[in-house]
């Protein structure tokens, strides 16, 4: 269960706006950065209690971590503009 | 329009903008009374309007010292901007960040730090009110992994092309929401920065970003996001400036 639904779409939305200014790279670094973040959000766990639990069932995954790469990312796809 | 006629008109706008935002602060310091041991109730009260005391302390109970310290880093820009400015670029394709060539190494990690840098800094403000952590924090980690990737790839090849504009606007943004928030309090209380939304006696109203907690920090995160915006502005901007810079002879 998620209730922190708020915090989610601000920090995509956060990160989609600091992200509109990162270049595009290759498809291969974002699947690359994408498996680092997940990573990496294994390891800062529930920090600041963003994890969500699947039947009582506590994932140790940190979800604003993960929309805020995912703003980052989006924002650069869209607005970014190519790499010299 | 011509330029002066425009630049007139943002001059009348920015003296109204002043004279309101200096007499609502100053009608709120009017009435404001000061209750003799209130310190030591708001000590007792403090951890039931957000789970991180020390953040419900700078932006509930302090929250006008927290303005004045987020408004010290406008003016240090501007200092910097004046010292550094675009004025002094007289060779601007001279400056010694301006054209960096990334080792293979850097190449490699220089990306996915940046990256994860960033989503960490967002975490930290999005956690301000939660844990230790806030906007201050949060929005220098911004600017920092910011500032490695100048050093990494310098000014000209940066693929986070952060120009002067976007970083001011960030800045302006970040302080601007601060001061519009302050005023959602004088229309539900009367007080500037009345921290709308935590009042114990009634129903906050203001839960978007409400989370796993029986307390309800009101409008602190925002407060944070605000504050996390200005300060990633401020110190980037001014990195940005000082990386400009040419080296003097």
């Amino acid at each position: 269960m998620i209730d922190f639904i708020g915090a989610l779409i601000a920090s995509f939305v956060l990160g989609f706006i600091i992200g509109c200014r990162i270049r595009r790279f290759s498809a291969v670094i974002y699947v690359v950065l994408f498996l680092a973040a997940i990573v990496v959000s294994f390891f800062v766990g529930n920090y600041p209690f963003y994890t969500f639990e699947v039947s009582s069932e506590i994932i140790p995954l940190n979800l604003v971590f993960i929309t805020s790469f995912l703003g980052l990312i989006v924002g650069s796809l869209l607005l970014g503009g190519a790499h010299q | 329009m011509k330029f002066e006629e425009a630049n007139q008109y943002r001059n009348l706008a920015a003296l109204a903008a002043f004279l309101i935002f200096s007499g609502i602060v100053l009608i709120t310091f009017y009435r404001l009374e000061v209750i003799p041991g209130i310190s030591y109730i708001y000590s007792l009260i403090a951890p039931n309007i957000a789970p991180n005391a020390v953040g419900t302390i700078v932006f509930d109970f302090r929250g006008y010292d927290t303005l004045g310290e987020t408004l010290i880093l406008i003016t240090a820009v501007i200092t910097v901007g004046v010292v550094f400015g675009r004025g002094a670029f007289i060779e601007e394709e001279y400056a010694e960040l301006r054209h960096v060539t990334p080792t293979p190494v850097q190449s490699v990690f220089g990306i996915p730090v940046i990256l994860v840098l960033m989503c960490f800094g967002l975490l930290l403000i999005f956690g301000g009110h939660l844990t230790p952590g806030g906007g201050f924090q949060g929005g220098s980690v911004l600017a920092t992994a910011f500032f490695i990737s100048v050093i990494i790839y310098g000014i000209k090849r940066n693929p986070f092309h952060y120009g002067h504009d976007f970083l001011i606007g960030m800045e302006t943004l970040g302080a601007l929401m601060f001061l519009l928030l302050g005023v959602a309090g004088v229309a539900v209380s009367g007080y500037y920065l009345y921290n709308v939304g935590a009042n114990i006696w009634d129903q906050g109203f203001i839960e978007v970003l409400k989370y796993v907690d029986p307390t309800n920090a009101g409008m602190l995160p925002y407060l944070n996001v605000a504050v996390g915006l200005e300060v990633f502005g401020s110190l980037s901007i001014a990195a940005v400036f000082l990386a400009e810079a040419r080296k003097h002879d």
